[in-house]
């Protein structure tokens, strides 16, 4: 307690008493209870938005990646190099889309399921993608800069 | 973690992280909301606090203020606005002539009360502080929050904040001191009553 030179003795203790017989004294069970919903109500509503997000985010990537067919030109006819990228799948080297000049310091690669009629906007034959080529759609790993702008984009066939 | 960040994480939906800062905080603001606006009161003002603390994103700026200065704040805002709806209770300094002077009387009345017939003598006697006096008393005193921080609360000058503790220590004592102990049963003055504070009225003691 503060000040108690201002403050008479008797006072003083029994304010100190009262201050610590009201120690025990708390919100109820119910509120915490009903606080507690609320708080799990906001984790789902983020999760929900995060989920929207990268929905978003991947609209954005398809379409970005359908913009650089005309806007990057590649000589991909053949020979496009196919690494491992670990595990039980092939994949294309990474193809600069539109933004890949723009600098980031850190992205994230975002795994897209898209038509395979993409690649041949970004004039890639589907004969130098790993696997039959015959699928409609195919696996893309597009590497997402910070900012949400797309950088570069591969394709992958599970083995 | 800190302060801010639990209060980040909990408005991400943490439940861990809110669970802690609820066991922080929620004793120190109910005590307060339930001597401003009584027991009854003080689940309210506590639910809704962090309520508004989980729904307010990003109006906590830690280089501006305290987390308990921003509880607080919030919390005195709901309980002004609970005495106002309830009981019309105007949130101003009283009068000279709606509050007793602070006359330099003795509490060792207290002295021969027991612990138990103290605190609830206490109580009351807090009780009965006019609402501008009565938080001043809640916040430094019972909840032992320092000046600055009280001032912060208030949103008024450290001086201030002095001034009316000291107002108000002056009226609880006067209010103290007529106590006369009888058996095991104790009643304040009303207000009026108090008054005379040097008058002893043993018709206005509770004979058990």
């Amino acid at each position: 307690m503060q000040e108690q030179e201002h403050i008479d003795p008797s006072l003083a203790a029994a304010l100190r008493a009262l201050a610590e017989e009201d120690t025990r004294e708390g919100a109820s069970n119910a509120v915490r209870t009903r606080l507690l919903a609320e708080v799990r109500s906001r984790g789902r509503g983020n999760r929900r938005a995060g989920v929207t997000t990268v929905l978003a985010v991947a609209a954005t990537v398809v379409i970005a990646v359908t913009i650089a067919g005309w806007r990057v030109s590649w000589p991909l006819s053949s020979g496009t190099p196919i690494v491992e990228t670990g595990g039980d799948e092939m994949a294309t080297a990474f193809f600069p889309l539109f933004y890949a000049g723009v600098p980031m310091t850190e992205g994230q690669i975002v795994r897209l399921e898209v038509s395979s009629s993409v690649l041949a906007s970004v004039g890639i034959a589907p004969a130098d993608v790993p696997g039959d080529g015959r699928s409609a759609t195919i696996l893309a790993d597009v590497l997402v800069g910070e900012d949400g702008l797309a950088r570069a984009v591969r394709f992958v066939r599970p083995e | 973690m800190g302060e801010d960040g639990l209060l980040e994480r909990a408005r991400l939906g943490d439940e861990a992280a809110f669970s802690e800062l609820f066991a922080r905080f929620q004793g120190p603001i109910y005590r307060y909301a339930a001597h401003m606006c009584g027991p009854e009161g003080g689940d309210d003002v506590v639910q809704e606090t962090f309520l508004a603390v989980l729904r307010q994103n990003g109006h906590f700026d830690a280089s501006r203020g305290t987390l308990v200065q921003y509880l607080f704040g919030i919390a005195r805002h709901i309980v002004v606005r609970h005495l106002a709806t309830r009981s019309r209770t105007a949130f101003r300094e009283p009068a000279d002539d709606e509050v007793n002077g602070a006359a330099p009387a003795s509490t060792s009345v207290l002295d021969s009360l027991t612990r138990a017939e103290a605190v609830d003598a206490v109580r009351a006697a807090v009780q009965s502080l006019p609402p501008y006096y009565r938080e001043v008393v809640v916040l430094c005193d019972l909840q032992e929050m320092d000046y600055a921080d009280a001032a912060e609360v208030l949103r008024c000058p450290i001086g201030t904040v002095r001034s009316r503790l000291h107002r108000a220590r002056g009226l609880l004592t006067t209010k103290l001191a007529v106590l006369q102990p009888v058996g095991r049963s104790v009643r304040l003055p009303r207000p009026a009553e108090a008054a005379q504070p040097r008058r002893r009225q043993p018709d206005r003691v509770c004979q058990d």
